[in-house]
C-alpha cells in the first residue's frame, strides 16, 4: 500500500474503553454499544457515518451474528452503516483498518471503530472450546490440540533450539504484569515474581501466567481525515500513519519456519513502509502477548531482537499499558484495546513534552497466523 | 454427527493419505488443490510410511470437550520422514518419557467422542514410539 496525503491521514478523535473483566450484567450489544457512546462523547459527539466492528466469538458464545444491525440500535445510532470483521485475536485491528480505509478513502467523514467479545456469558470450557475455533479444525483441534498447546509446542521447540529453559518467560511476563498496575481498565491479576514463580505448568513449558486470562471488554476510536480537523487543533492530533496485514498458514505445521511468524515480519514491515518510519524511529511497542511465547516470537520476526534473543527485552519501551497478559484478553476487542490505550498514552506524553512520539501496534490472529499492524504517531 | 465431513477426511485419518506433487515433487500432507512448495495443480494421491520424529511435545491437562477421556495426554508435532510436520496425540507411551527427535510411527485410534445421542466415535492417526531400524 502506498502512503497517502497527510490531509487525508486518518486521525484519532476520541477513544472510549470499558474496564476489562466480567461484565455479567450487561451482555455482548450493551457491551459494544457502551463503548461506541464513551468513545463519541470523548471526541466530542461528531455525528458518525458508520461503525465497524471487531468481534471473534459473538456467534458462538452469545449465539448471536450480524452485529452490525444490532449495536449501532444499542449506541443509538439506528441505521447507520455497520458490519462486523472476523480475524479471530486480530479482528478488533481489523475493523479499525476497515475504519481507517473508510475515513482516507473519502468514503465516509467520521467512522467508529469499536472491538467488543463476550467472554463469561458461558462456562469456561465453552468459552475455551471457542477461541480453539481459530486453529485449523481439520487437523489441529480435531487432534485433541488448543491455543494453549500450540503455544506449548512452538515454546518447547524454542527452547530446545536455543538450549534455554523456562526461566526466559518470566522477564516478558513480569514486563506486562507490572505496567498493567497503573492501567485502571486492566483486569487486576496482581502477580509479581513470588507468584509468578509458584505458578502451576499448564500445559509444558507454559503456565498459567505466561497466557493471558479471557475476560469481557469493549473499546471504541472515532476517526476522521485530518483535513476536516480545524487547522488549530490539529497539533494535538494522533494520526494513523501506517497500516499492514498479512497472514501465514492457519495450521502451525504448515508452515516453512515454526520459529519466526512471516505475518508478523510483513505486516509490521508494510506498516512502517507506509509510515515512511524505520524501526529505530519507534518509541513504544505493543506486541501481542496472548502468551509469552508470541511476544518473543514476534519481536524476533520484526526484527527488534535477534534470533534467539527475543526474550531479552530489558530496556525496550513494550506493551507499557501491560498488553494482554496484563489487561485481560477479551479476544476480538484486544486489537482495539491495544490501539486505544497506545492512543491515550502518546497523547499524554505529548502533554509532558516527552520522547514518545511514534508507536508500532500488532495484534494477532490464531498463532501467528494472521498480523495487523498499526503505526499511530503524535 | 458432521458425518460428510468424517467421511471426506477418512483417508488422511485412516491412513496418511496425502499427496505428491506431480510438479515438484514435493510430499504434501494434508492433501490440497495447490502445492504449497511450487504453487501448480496437486492432485496424485502419495501414502505415507507413517514413519517420522517428534519435532516437539507437550502435555494437555485440561482436555477440551470430545477428548476428556483421554486427559491427560501428550500432544506432539510430528516431522514424517517425506518431510511434512503433523499435528498429533503420541500414544502407547507406557511411561516413557518424550524428547525432541524421537522417533515415532503411526498407529490409527480412537480420536475423539463426539458426544452427540448417536455418540459418534472419531478414529483417526495417533503416533507411537518406534524402534529405530
Ligand atoms: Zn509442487
Amino acid at each position: 500500500m502506498n502512503r497517502i496525503d497527510h490531509r487525508q491521514q486518518p486521525v484519532i478523535l476520541g477513544t472510549g474503553i470499558l474496564p476489562i473483566g466480567q461484565h455479567w450484567e450487561i451482555s455482548l450489544r450493551q457491551l459494544g454499544g457502551r463503548a461506541v457512546r464513551m468513545a463519541l462523547q470523548d471526541a466530542g459527539n461528531p455525528k458518525p457515518d458508520a461503525i465497524y466492528i471487531g468481534n471473534g466469538l459473538g456467534t458462538i458464545l452469545s449465539h448471536q451474528a450480524n452485529l452490525g444491525a444490532l449495536i449501532p440500535e444499542f449506541a443509538g445510532y439506528p441505521g447507520i452503516e455497520s458490519c462486523t470483521f472476523e480475524a479471530a485475536g486480530a479482528s478488533g485491528a481489523a475493523a479499525f483498518q476497515a475504519a481507517c480505509f473508510a475515513v482516507e478513502s473519502g468514503y465516509v467523514d467520521v467512522a467508529v471503530a469499536l472491538g467488543v467479545e463476550k467472554i463469561t456469558e458461558c462456562e469456561d470450557r465453552a468459552a475455551e472450546a471457542a477461541m480453539n475455533l481459530a486453529l485449523n479444525y481439520e487437523f489441529e483441534s480435531s487432534q485433541g490440540s488448543t491455543v494453549k498447546t500450540e503455544a506449548a509446542l512452538i515454546a518447547q521447540r524454542y527452547l530446545y533450539e536455543w538450549h534455554l529453559n523456562r526461566e526466559i518467560f518470566q522477564r516478558v511476563a513480569l514486563n506486562s504484569y507490572q505496567n498493567a498496575r497503573e492501567n485502571p481498565n486492566a483486569f487486576a491479576r496482581n502477580i509479581d515474581e513470588k507468584t509468578y514463580q509458584k505458578q502451576p505448568l499448564i500445559s509444558a513449558p507454559l503456565g498459567l501466567y505466561d497466557i493471558a486470562v479471557q475476560n469481557d471488554g469493549a473499546a471504541a476510536i472515532v476517526l476522521t481525515r485530518e483535513e476536516l480537523v480545524p487547522a488549530e487543533e490539529r497539533d494535538r492530533l494522533i494520526r494513523v500513519s501506517g497500516s499492514g496485514n498479512a497472514v501465514a498458514s492457519l495450521a502451525l505445521h504448515d508452515r516453512h519456519d515454526l520459529l519466526y511468524w512471516s505475518a508478523v515480519a510483513q505486516s509490521a514491515a508494510a506498516a512502517l513502509r507506509q509510515a515512511d518510519l524505520k524501526l529505530s524511529d519507534i518509541d513504544t511497542f505493543e506486541i501481542w502477548d496472548g502468551t509469552v511465547m508470541d511476544v518473543i516470537l514476534s519481536l524476533e520476526s520484526i526484527g527488534i531482537c535477534q534470533e534467539g534473543k527475543g526474550w531479552q527485552i530489558d530496556s525496550l519501551p513494550l506493551n507499557v499499558t501491560g498488553g494482554c497478559l496484563g489487561r485481560g484478553n477479551p479476544l476480538g476487542a484486544s486489537g482495539m484495546y491495544q490501539i486505544a490505550e497506545i492512543a491515550r498514552f502518546l497523547q499524554t506524553q505529548k502533554s509532558k513534552d516527552r520522547i514518545h512520539r511514534n508507536a508500532l501496534i500488532q495484534a494477532i490472529g490464531g498463532y501467528g497466523a494472521t498480523a495487523i499492524t498499526h503505526i499511530l504517531r503524535s | 454427527m458432521e458425518s460428510p465431513r468424517h467421511w471426506r477426511l477418512k483417508k488422511q485419518r485412516y491412513a496418511l493419505i496425502g499427496e505428491e506433487c506431480p510438479h515438484c515433487k514435493a510430499k504434501i500432507f494434508p492433501p490440497r488443490d495447490v502445492c504449497p512448495e511450487c504453487g501448480l495443480e496437486a492432485k496424485t494421491a502419495y501414502q505415507f510410511s507413517g514413519k517420522g520424529k517428534v519435532y516437539s511435545y507437550t502435555t494437555i491437562n485440561e482436555a477440551p470437550s470430545g477428548f476428556q477421556d483421554m486427559s491427560p495426554y501428550a500432544i506432539a508435532l510430528v516431522k514424517l520422514e517425506e518431510g511434512p510436520i503433523v499435528t498429533a496425540q503420541l500414544t502407547d507411551l507406557g511411561g516413557e518419557s518424550i524428547w525432541v527427535g524421537m522417533p515415532v510411527e503411526m498407529v490409527t485410534r480412537k480420536l475423539r467422542n463426539d458426544g452427540d445421542e448417536r455418540g459418534v466415535i472419531l478414529y483417526g492417526y495417533k503416533f507411537r514410539p518406534a524402534f529405530q531400524a
